[in-house]
């Protein structure tokens, strides 16, 4: 199992603000993937996430034939609703690889906002 | 002699027992063999299934791994004191311990009550121990049913979600028992039910299954696969749908919650959301835990039968 990390503060500013961003980051998440069973994207440090970025990043991601797998690490609540509500409205694109999208975190409490709003 | 104090109280949404119960691993997670850890519940004022049945299998869980470990239940509140003595925290109740013929007496003692007790049913294959279980367990469903008051097709639905849920346990975790504790909120609408064990994790079950033990190699692998029904059941037979036609049913069917932990990651559905998280490798579950919320009122139309595939 290859695993990789890729680390969004280091590629990109905070806030995640506009579509090219979002067609920055997946170039570099396609690029890094090769060769991979896996890899981790770190939210660690990004504190707001545009719908604009959010779709443009559904769009170049999904509409990939290459399967991998991948983990959205350390997103926060507001990162991860919003990249929820953009996928649901997308109703024409491929699946990327399957129906879950997978979180990970580095400690419990990130959790917290998350698990409350179950 | 680290303490570690339990909560008070919990909130009613689905995922803040659940959130404790990780708090409460992530703690232990600081506990050395050497300490003798104990689990202060002195001040609890109310509890919650979801957590409270994770209480003994823990202490069970880490004193195979060789740690001393316990629960005080010297509540000084007398609610969860009630509470507490009924659900018989911390071993529940063990059918092997009574005559058949007893159970319904036993049971008897719970009608009028919202709650069953902690039901530890044997998971052995033997005939004697597979109609003993049976019978337990099918008057712990005609319990519930009886205490829930449900419309036909929402006690289908429940009798589908839990025999499913046991079935799993009895299937794959390979260890004494498998774990129930039900609880009815009448004023909220909805039944909470956890079903665990502390055998094997789902990733265990598909390690040692030929067809996927090279491909299946990490927890979320193994949940993913469990999720989709890949199963491990041999003689060509395809099954494994038990996970996902559960899922699909209480969700979609009943706007219900679904939560299934395994390792160190879990699934959590919802109308609204249905994620894998994966967490530290330190926050583990050696075995399943199963949480299910249940409405007690189903759409219009709702037919069970929707959902079997």
């Amino acid at each position: 199992m290859v695993t990789s990390e890729i680390k969004i503060s280091t590629i990109l500013p905070p806030t995640l603000d506009t579509r090219e961003a979002a067609t920055r980051l997946v170039k570099v998440i396609k690029e890094e993937s090769k060769n991979l069973n896996k890899l981790e994207i770190d939210f660690s440090g990004i504190i707001f996430m545009s719908r604009s970025f959010a779709d443009q990043f559904h769009k170049d991601l999904y509409t990939s034939e290459q399967s991998l797998d991948m983990v959205f690490k350390n997103a926060s609540l507001d990162i991860i609703e919003m990249l929820r509500a953009v996928s649901n409205t997308q109703t024409k694109r491929k699946a990327f690889k399957k129906t879950y999208q997978v979180f990970s975190f580095n400690t419990i409490s990130q959790l917290e906002d998350i698990s409350f709003s179950w | 002699m680290p303490t570690i104090v339990l909560p008070e109280r919990f909130a009613d949404n689905f995922g803040h027992p659940l959130q404790k119960l990780l708090d409460l691993l992530d703690e232990l997670t600081k506990c050395s063999k050497r300490d003798e850890i104990i689990l202060n519940y002195r001040n609890g004022k109310f509890t919650h299934p979801f957590y409270v049945l994770a209480l003994p299998l823990i202490v069970k869980q880490y004193e195979r791994n060789g740690f001393n470990i316990t629960v005080s239940t010297d509540f000084i509140h007398q609610g969860i004191r009630e509470y507490m003595y009924y659900i018989k925290f911390p071993h529940g109740i063990y059918p092997n311990d009574f005559p058949q013929e007893g159970f319904p007496a036993l049971l008897e003692l719970y009608k009028n009550k919202s709650y069953i007790p902690i039901i530890s049913f044997p998971t052995g294959e033997g005939q004697d121990v597979t109609i003993i279980r049976d019978n337990f367990l099918s008057a712990v469903n005609r319990l519930l049913i009886h205490i829930c008051n449900l419309s036909n097709s929402l006690v289908t639905g429940l009798m589908y979600l839990i025999d499913e849920a046991v079935n799993n346990v009895l299937h794959h975790s390979k260890d004494e028992c498998g774990y129930l504790l039900a609880q009815y909120y009448r004023s909220k609408g909805y039944i909470d039910i956890v079903i665990a064990d502390i055998g094997q994790t789902i990733l265990d079950t598909y390690s040692n299954f030929e067809k996927y033990s090279a491909e299946v190699v990490t927890h979320k692998l193994a949940m993913e696969a469990a999720l989709q029904g890949k199963s491990t059941k041999s003689l060509d037979i395809d099954r494994g749908f038990g996970i996902s036609t559960s899922k699909r049913l209480l969700t979609e069917g009943l706007n219900g919650k679904y939560f299934i932990y395994s390792g160190n990651v879990f699934n959590i559905h919802t109308l609204d959301v249905n994620d894998i998280i994966e967490l530290p490798e330190n926050i583990f579950w050696q075995g399943v835990y199963v949480c299910l919320r249940i409405p007690i009122v189903a759409p219009a139309g709702f037919n069970p039968a929707n959902y079997y595939e």
